[in-house]
């Protein structure tokens, strides 16, 4: 036997899986499993070079034979290629256009208010500011997103910042694209027509079959939400074509027994995505744990049953995807850059997106904005009124959560092997365990993201074509039909 | 010499070799358990760090945790001389990746 012990290891990571396999993910994110006799063998520097297995670690750039190996140089390129995201400063803009909504949602995280108090309205002069400040950005691209409370009770000011901000971005050669964050009850054929008209994505909330759905998404006088949603969910295909618009589903305790029926109700609805969320730690919510919440176990356990199903109906035709597991996914198996401001390290905050308030007050993500709201103003960050582009994107409290958000240097997070796919929420962490930093061994959101990216490996290791089809037509967005033609050619 | 021994508060104590086993190993392998167990850690002797495990609830199988603790402190030793190894590497990568951004900085 030839043993070669002269290669040199390059950095990874790993984690052990069931059956003896260790899974080894490098440093741009690819990702090998091994048996462990071979991982011993590997890290022992004790690997046949004719063996498959030293093939395969130096084809995938976990090995090399010398420093100046070009594959070095490509390693690097796929690591570029991987956080390009951050090239982007900053590429999504949230505006909170009131806080005013016409539900009270049980685990409301914005902490809504009376539609009648309309002095929580951003106005136009907040408006016009709000748009210049995000014209500043170097980021040539960029996504404004409406949000509240319920953006459509100040629809003048939604149309205005569209009207406003499209004009202002062609003069300076910049792409945008606005999402607006809706319940829809409010979405009549005028609004609807108007969104069509101007490329708006809709984003809205869907939490399942009528009963699950009512159960935390309720008007405020404590009236049911669902059929107005179910009209306009009717409605809105006239106008908007289905891969414009997304859903999220907030996971409660009414949820966990019901996993088919939520997707159920999705695709009766004719909906391409769905988005499961657990609850957030934020607003009303901390108010109502105890009712409605669960334990991180109880979300996983909920969350794969979901997927399975959702893998399922596509098998049968029905083409929905699940965002989540979607946008990790393609960070798994794709050289891409996929920057999400909740899950990416360095954090979001402030580089990738971040919110402003319908007063002007500039914050660090959505979740700043949220715990201001409920009175801590520590993330915000400025205000259009009152500050530059360089005294709010250039402080030192930007400059400390993103130093605090390099996920190689923190505990827990710097030798975990999933680390490429998953990422770091230091307002979540102050929020939940009081510290930016945060503790790995006792976070849920560690754990339930932990869970679930290794919940998609263990598919992935076993290869089944019918599953990974659906997961690559996912990736591609199309078609299993085609995804299917294109594996047999 | 006994490797663990159960104490009569309901601790038990893992001494770890020294010589086998960096202190930033101990540490990051003591860390990943913090969150079921309450954890301890003081040099007993010029050979050993004595590790010591108290459940943080009645549900935790104590033994179980030291087990899979010390299967964790190899694991751990690995990834340490595996970056040790392959640090300038990253270092390299990592420079590399980020130059012409550093180099616009400098502008």
């Amino acid at each position: 036997m030839t043993i070669n012990n002269s290669y040199i290891i390059l950095p990874f990571n790993f984690e052990r899986f069931q059956h003896d396999l260790v899974l080894l993910v490098n440093i741009a994110g690819e990702h090998l499993f091994l048996p462990d006799a071979d991982f011993k063998n590997m890290v022992g520097h004790n690997l046949n070079r004719k063996s498959d297995t030293y093939l395969g670690l130096k084809a995938k750039h976990f090995i090399t034979e010398k420093i100046s190996d070009p594959a070095i140089d490509l390693l690097t390129i796929k690591y570029r290629t991987k956080k390009d995201f951050l090239s982007h400063f900053t590429s999504l803009h949230m505006l909170e256009v009131t806080r005013r909504c016409n539900q009270k949602c049980v685990y409301c995280q914005a902490s809504s208010q009376d539609p009648n108090l309309a002095h929580y309205d951003m106005d136009i002069e907040t408006a016009r500011k709000t748009v210049n400040m995000i014209l500043m950005t170097p980021s040539k691209s960029i996504k404004i997103e409406f949000q509240g409370g319920e953006p459509l009770l100040n629809y003048e000011i939604i149309k205005y910042i569209i009207e406003y901000a499209t004009k202002q971005t062609f003069l300076k050669g910049m792409k945008v694209e606005f999402v607006v964050c809706t319940n829809l009850t409010l979405a009549t054929d005028e609004i609807l027509k108007y969104l069509s008209d101007n490329n708006v994505l809709v984003s809205t909330s869907l939490d399942g079959p009528q009963e699950i759905h009512n159960s935390c998404r309720r008007y405020r006088d404590g009236t049911s939400t669902y059929d107005d949603v179910m009209r306009s969910l009717g409605k809105i295909k006239q106008y908007i074509e289905p891969s414009k618009i997304s859903a999220l589903m907030t996971t409660t305790r009414y949820s966990l027994d019901s996993p088919n029926g939520i997707v159920d109700e999705y695709v009766r609805n004719g909906l391409r995505s769905i988005f499961i969320r657990p609850l957030n730690p934020f607003g009303y919510m901390r108010e109502v744990a105890g009712r409605i919440g669960y334990t991180a176990s109880e979300f996983i356990n909920f969350y794969k049953a979901l997927l399975e199903y959702v893998i399922k109906v596509n098998q049968q035709g029905y083409f929905i995807e699940e965002s989540f597991a979607s946008l990790l996914l393609t960070r798994i198996l794709t050289p891409f850059s996929t920057g999400f401001v909740d899950l990416q390290f360095p954090a979001g905050t402030g580089i990738s997106g971040v919110m402003y308030g319908y007063d002007g007050n500039v914050y660090l993500s959505d979740e700043a904005r949220m715990l201001a709201n409920m009175g801590d103003i520590k993330f915000c960050i400025g205000n259009v009124h009152k500050n530059s582009y360089e005294e709010i994107f250039n402080n030192e409290l930007v400059r400390d959560t993103i130093r605090g958000s390099c996920a190689e240097s923190l505990p827990g997070c710097a030798n975990c092997a999933f680390q490429m796919y998953c990422g770091i929420d230091p307002i979540r962490n102050y929020a939940t365990q009081n510290d930016t930093i945060g503790n790995r061994p006792t976070s849920d959101f560690c754990l339930i993201n932990r869970e679930i990216i290794r919940y998609l490996f263990e598919i992935i290791e076993q290869n089944d074509a019918y599953q990974m089809d659906v997961f690559w037509s996912w990736i591609t967005g199309r078609s299993l039909s085609e995804i299917k033609i294109r594996s047999e050619c | 010499m006994k490797m663990i021994e159960e104490l009569e508060d309901g601790r038990l104590l893992l001494k770890v070799d020294k010589t086998i086993y960096d202190k930033e190993c101990v540490l990051a392998s003591v860390y990943k358990f913090t969150g079921t167990c309450y954890i301890h850690i003081e040099s007993i002797d010029s050979n050993h760090y004595g590790v010591y495990f108290l459940r943080k609830n009645p549900d935790i199988d104590l033994i179980s945790q030291v087990d899979s603790f010390s299967n964790e402190l190899i694991d751990q030793q690995v990834r340490q001389n595996l970056d040790r190894s392959n640090k300038s590497i990253k270092e390299m990568i990592v420079k590399k990746a980020f130059f012409p951004f550093q180099g616009n900085d400098h502008q």
